[in-house]
């Protein structure tokens, strides 16, 4: 099993939540669409980098990033954000796959402005804000990106469908 | 007790009807579970189906893998048709049984599909939510494996599937609406379904 997916996400936020119910979706999957997972669930955020991350990290060919404004300002996401986007710029792996949590507007990110860190700098001029990069969903019927739909468990589950849907073309 | 043909007979042959059996493993309370009890209600108070066949309903309430082997057999004892809910979370809890090598019985009915014995129960597909059945690994871990889309099921409400353009076996399946003012409709097509099968297999069945 080639394939390995790596959530990333902000802890103990509004959205750990509806994060734990995408892995705990994409693990009911993961059988069947042949790939492995990993979320660091057990892994307090408050902990410096872990060599556990790290090993997941190297060997992650999908980062699925769950954005969110608490997401984008939160040291430890911004270290496996800023590695993932280093892989990418020097191997073309991980893919990016982006999850809109809450309603924000992507274009606003810029990895080369984050205020306080300077970390998230993109060498690659293609990938200069979040913006840039294709995001996995979710998307309306207008294709639209819109937010996850947590407060309504039907259509959540209609956009762990969709979301999977869309990481199943991208598998290798 | 003997079963013919999906109709349970007793020792001198007469016909005693179908026993529907709901597969619904514990659930944090939800819209989901209230459809069920619903669902369960309305199967009840019904005693024929439209072939005027006696129908019983059972929902075995015993906590998942919990429940003695007697409770078990009692259940499984003559069921005609075995109705999955299909969500995500319940295949998952599902899986989960089998791998910690509890009892699951939606494993037990679909080891039951490889056997081909006129007195398998016909196995019912009722999804809550959109789902693609290949997806599923089930049982896990097994080789060869197998998925959900590889079972010869029943869909009460058939308008809810796509088959794969290709392979012509894989399907998708919207959920049953389960929370507006469609969910008695739903509910409705998805009991008429049921109660629409005659005795004598269908192309289904047979295959």
């Amino acid at each position: 099993m080639d394939n390995h997916l790596f959530i990333s996400y902000k802890h103990k936020a509004a959205s750990a939540k509806v994060a734990l119910r995408f892995h705990d979706y994409l693990k009911a999957v993961s059988g069947g669409l042949k790939f492995s997972l990993f979320m660091d669930t057990d892994i307090d955020a408050a902990q410096l980098w872990s060599s556990e991350i790290q090993t997941q990290l190297e060997k992650t060919t999908h980062f699925v990033c769950l954005l969110t404004t608490s997401y984008w300002t939160a040291p430890q996401c911004q270290r496996e954000l800023f590695f993932a986007l280093d892989q990418f710029n020097k191997n073309s792996s991980p893919k990016l796959l982006f999850v809109l949590v809450e309603k924000l507007n992507p274009a606003w990110f810029v990895f080369d402005q984050v205020e306080g860190t300077g970390a998230l700098t993109s060498d690659d001029p293609a990938i200069q804000s979040v913006g840039d990069i294709n995001f996995l969903g979710p998307f309306d019927k207008q294709r639209q990106l819109i937010r996850l739909q947590h407060e309504n468990d039907a259509l959540l589950q209609d956009q762990f469908f969709q979301l999977t849907e869309r990481i199943q073309k991208v598998l290798n | 007790m003997r079963i013919q043909g999906h109709l349970r007979t007793d020792d001198t042959g007469k016909c005693s009807g179908r026993k529907i059996y709901l597969c619904w493993l514990p659930a944090a309370a939800s819209q989901k579970t209230a459809w069920v009890d619903k669902f369960f209600g309305n199967l009840k108070t019904i005693s024929r189906d439209d072939n005027l066949v006696p129908v019983s309903a059972e929902r075995p309430a015993m906590e998942a893998g919990t429940a003695t082997a007697t409770e078990q057999q009692a259940c499984r004892d003559g069921v005609t048709d075995f109705v999955f809910i299909a969500t995500v979370q319940q295949i998952e809890k599902h899986r989960a049984l089998v791998i910690k090598e509890r009892n699951s019985d939606l494993k037990w009915v679909l080891d039951l599909q490889s056997v081909h014995d006129a007195s398998t129960p016909r196995i019912w597909l009722v999804p809550l939510e959109k789902m693609n059945l290949s997806w599923f690994e089930f049982p896990p871990r097994t080789s060869p494996e197998k998925f959900l889309n590889d079972y010869e099921w029943h869909f009460p409400m058939p308008s809810l599937i796509a088959k794969h353009e290709k392979s012509g076996s894989i399907y998708k399946v919207r959920g049953i609406e389960t929370k507006s003012e469609e969910t008695q409709e739903d509910l409705d097509q998805t009991l008429d379904g049921l109660l629409a099968h005659g005795a004598n297999p269908c192309e289904i069945c047979e295959q």
